[in-house]
C-alpha cells in the first residue's frame, strides 16, 4: 500500500457478479453513511435508487419554472406582436385574442420544458464530461456487458482507505481496485487481506 | 425498497364486513331518487327528461371509462394494473343496469330531441325540420302552446304577445318570433333564408336522425356495452376460480375488437344522445370529447373507490402507493387530454365562426350565467387539477390524491350538466332564463348513481376485490415505479 500513499486516490472500484450482490453492497454503503458513491450496471436495476438512498430527482423543480417561463414567453410575445406592435385583423378577430394564443402558449411550454428536461438532466449528471477516472480501469468495460460496479469516491466524508475497503469486502465484491485521477493508473487491492 | 411479499393464497380479498351493507344504502338512496325523479317525470316531464339524461350520462361516463380501462389493460397485457383492474371491472359490469336506466330517456325522448318532431306538444304545429337550434324561443314558444308554466313570469311582458303574433303570421315557422328573444339572449337574429337553410339541413339529416334508426342504434350501443362489461368481468371472475392463463388469453384476444366496438359505440351514442339535443350543430370531435370526460371520471372513481376499500389490510397492501401513483399519472394525463380536446373543439369553432357551429358556445357563454359555469370548468376541470396533480409527491400521497379525485368527480358532474342543460331553454320552452337548476337534477343524479353503485357494491360482496387468479397478479403486487 506504500505506492498508493503518494498519489491521491479518486475512488474505490468494486466489482460484483450479480444484481442482488450489487444492490446489497449499495445498501451497505448507504447504511454506513456514504453518499458519494455510484453504481455502474449494464441495465437499470429496479430498487437501486432506494438501495443507494437517492432522493427524488430534482429535475422537476427545474423543469416546472422553465415550463411556466415558456408559457409566459409565448403570451408576452403574442401580446406584444399581435396586440401592440403590429396589430392585424385576422378572421375578424380582435388583434389581441386569447384563444388564438393558447396553441402557441402550449407549444412553447412543451418546447421549454423539453429543453429544460434534457439540458437539466445533463447538468445534474455533470455532463458533458470527456473523461471519468473510472474508465482508467480496464475491467470497467465490463460494466456495459456482464459485471456490476460500485465506485466509492475519495471525496466522500466517510471515505477511508481501510474502512471503506472493509465495507466493500464485507459486501463480497469479487474484485477491488483503487482508481487514480491524475495519470490514468489503477491499483488492484488484494481481497481478503484487510485484516492482515 | 424491500417490501414484504403478500401471500395471495393466505389472504382474503373479500369486501370488508363493514362494507357489506353499503350496497343497500346506495340502492335505498337510488330508489328514493327514483321516486323523486319519477314524480318529476309525471309532473314536469319536459324538465325531468333533461335531468335524467344528465344523471344518466354522469354515471354512463364513469362506467364506459372503466370499460375502456379494462379493455386497454387487456389489450396491452399490462401487469402493473392487475389489482386495480378488478375495480374497473366492477364499475364496467354495471353497464347492464345503465342499459335499463336508459329506458326513461327513450320514453322522454320527444321532450329532449327536437328532431323527433312531435316535441311533446301533441299539437303538431312543428314539422320536425323546423324545430331546431335557435328559433325556438322559450317565451314565444310557450305562449303559443300555452303549456309551459307562466312564461310571462320570466319573459318581458311585451315580448310574449309580439312573439306569438309573429308566430301566427308566419304560420308555423318561428323565424320572426325569435328575433326579439334571440337578440335578447345574445344571438344574432335569424331571418327567413336561415330558416330555409336550416330546414334543408334537417331534411338532409333525416336518414340518420329518425325515430326508428335512433332506437336501433341505441339498442346496439347498450347491447355492446352490456355485453363487453359483463364479458370482461366474467373472464376475470372465472380466472379467480380456475387459475391458469386461459381466461387472460381469451380476454387478450377479445380486446382489439372490443376496443373498436367501444370506440364507435361511445362516439355515436354521444352524437345521438348529447349532440343531437341541438340537431343542427355538428362537431366531429364530440365523441372524443365525451370519451375524454369518461376516462377522467372513471380514473377518479377508481381512485376514490379503491381508497375507500383500504380498510382491509390485505387489500391496502395489494393496491398500494405504486398503483395510486400510476392511476394519478393517468388521471393528470387524461385531464390534459380533456382540456386539449375541449379546447380543440372550441378553437376551431371560434376561429371559423360559422353560423351553424357557434350556437353551441353561444348557449354556454352568452346566456345567463353559463359563462361562469364554462369558466369554472376551465379552472376546475383543467387548471386546478393539472397543477394540483403535477407533483409526484401529491400523486403518492393518498389523502391528497383522493382529494384531487373527489374534486375532479365534482367537476365531472358539472361537465355533464354543461353538456346537457343549456339545451333546456331552447328545446322545451321552459327555463327561459337559460339557467335554472331543478331539484329533479339532484333526484336523477341520486337515482342513477344510487342504483348503479348499489349494483356495483352488491357485486363486490360476491367476488374478490382483486383478481386472485390472474397470472400477472404477482408482478402487479411487486410493482414499483422506478
Amino acid at each position: 500500500m506504500a505506492s498508493s500513499k503518494k498519489k491521491k486516490p479518486f475512488a474505490y472500484l468494486a466489482e460484483f457478479d450479480t444484481t442482488p450482490a450489487v444492490i446489497h453492497a449499495a445498501e451497505k454503503l448507504r447504511d454506513a453513511g456514504y453518499s458519494k458513491f455510484d453504481a455502474h450496471t449494464p441495465f437499470p436495476i429496479h430498487g437501486m435508487d432506494a438501495a443507494m438512498g437517492l432522493s427524488d430527482s430534482k429535475l422537476g423543480l427545474l423543469v416546472f419554472p422553465v415550463a411556466m417561463a415558456g408559457t409566459a414567453t409565448a403570451f408576452t410575445m403574442m401580446w406584444w406582436m399581435n396586440g401592440i406592435d403590429y396589430p392585424l385583423v385576422i378572421g375578424g378577430k380582435p388583434p389581441f385574442s386569447l384563444p388564438s394564443m393558447v396553441p402557441i402558449m402550449f407549444e412553447l411550454t412543451v418546447l421549454f420544458s423539453a429543453f429544460a428536461t434534457v439540458f437539466g438532466m445533463l447538468h445534474l449528471n455533470r455532463l458533458p464530461r470527456h473523461h471519468h477516472p473510472v474508465f482508467n480501469s480496464e475491467r470497467f468495460a465490463a460494466a456495459t456487458d456482464d459485471k456490476f460496479f460500485i465506485s466509492v469516491e475519495a471525496d466522500d466524508p466517510k471515505f477511508d482507505l481501510e474502512k471503506t475497503k472493509k465495507v466493500l469486502e464485507g459486501a463480497h465484491c469479487t474484485h477491488l481496485e483503487i482508481v487514480y485521477d491524475d495519470d490514468g493508473q489503477t491499483e488492484t487491492i488484494p481481497l481478503g487481506q484487510a485484516e492482515a | 425498497m424491500a417490501k414484504e411479499q403478500l401471500d395471495v393464497s393466505k389472504e382474503s380479498f373479500n369486501l370488508p364486513a363493514s362494507w357489506g351493507n353499503v350496497w343497500k344504502i346506495c340502492a335505498g338512496l337510488g330508489l328514493l331518487g327514483l321516486a323523486g325523479a319519477g314524480f318529476g317525470m309525471f309532473s314536469d316531464p319536459k324538465r325531468a327528461a333533461f335531468s335524467w339524461l344528465f344523471g344518466f350520462y354522469v354515471f354512463l361516463a364513469i362506467a364506459l371509462g372503466s370499460l375502456f380501462f379494462v379493455i386497454v389493460q387487456r389489450l396491452v397485457g399490462a401487469h402493473w394494473s392487475v389489482t386495480v383492474r378488478r375495480t374497473a371491472e366492477f364499475l364496467a359490469s354495471g353497464l347492464p343496469v345503465l342499459a335499463v336506466l336508459w329506458v326513461p330517456i327513450l320514453l322522454l325522448a320527444p321532450h329532449l330531441f327536437p328532431w323527433l318532431g312531435d316535441h311533446g306538444h301533441g299539437g303538431g304545429h312543428d314539422t320536425p325540420h323546423v324545430v331546431g337550434q335557435l328559433e325556438i324561443v322559450p317565451a314565444a314558444h310557450a305562449a303559443q302552446h300555452g303549456d309551459a308554466p307562466k312564461p310571462a313570469d320570466h319573459a318581458a311582458p311585451a315580448k310574449a304577445p309580439a312573439a306569438a303574433g309573429g308566430h301566427d303570421a308566419k304560420g308555423g315557422s318561428h323565424g320572426a318570433a325569435t328575433a326579439g328573444d334571440a337578440a335578447h339572449a345574445g344571438h344574432g337574429a335569424l331571418g327567413d333564408p336561415h330558416d330555409l337553410e336550416h330546414a334543408e339541413l334537417m331534411e338532409k339529416k333525416k336518414p340518420y336522425l329518425n325515430k326508428s334508426f335512433f332506437m336501433i342504434r341505441a339498442v346496439i350501443y347498450l347491447a355492446i356495452w352490456s355485453l363487453l362489461g359483463s364479458m370482461f368481468f366474467a373472464f376475470s371472475a372465472r380466472e379467480d376460480r380456475e387459475k391458469g392463463v386461459a381466461w387472460t388469453l381469451k380476454a387478450q384476444r377479445w380486446a382489439p375488437v372490443s376496443m373498436i366496438l367501444f370506440a364507435f359505440s361511445l362516439t355515436f351514442a354521444a352524437f345521438d344522445w348529447l349532440m343531437s339535443l341541438d340537431p343542427a350543430w355538428p362537431s366531429t370531435i364530440f365523441g372524443v370529447n365525451i370519451f375524454s370526460a369518461a376516462v377522467v371520471s372513471a380514473l377518479a372513481t377508481m381512485i376514490v373507490v379503491t381508497m375507500a376499500l383500504r380498510g382491509s389490510a390485505a387489500y391496502a397492501k395489494a393496491v398500494n402507493t405504486e398503483h395510486y401513483h400510476d392511476l394519478g399519472k393517468l388521471l393528470i394525463g387524461f385531464v390534459c387530454f380533456w382540456a386539449y380536446i375541449s379546447f380543440s373543439q372550441f378553437m376551431l369553432i371560434w376561429y371559423a365562426a360559422l353560423p351553424e357551429e357557434t350556437p353551441f358556445f353561444h348557449k354556454r357563454w352568452d346566456v345567463s350565467i353559463w359563462s361562469q359555469v364554462s369558466l369554472a370548468l376551465i379552472v376546475g376541470h383543467f387548471v386546478f387539477p393539472f397543477f394540483f396533480l403535477l407533483s409526484r409527491n401529491v400523486k403518492r400521497n393518498l389523502g391528497m390524491l383522493r382529494l384531487g379525485a373527489l374534486f375532479i368527480l365534482v367537476m365531472h358532474v358539472v361537465d355533464m350538466y354543461w353538456f346537457v342543460m343549456p339545451n333546456v331553454a331552447y328545446n322545451t320552452g321552459i327555463d327561459p332564463n337559460g339557467f335554472a337548476p331543478s331539484w329533479m337534477d339532484a333526484a336523477a343524479l341520486i337515482a342513477v348513481g344510487g342504483i348503479y353503485f348499489g349494483f356495483v357494491f352488491y357485486r363486490m360482496t360476491k367476488y374478490p376485490l382483486i383478481p386472485v387468479g390472474d397470472p400477472r397478479l404477482a408482478r402487479s403486487l411487486a410493482f414499483q415505479n422506478a
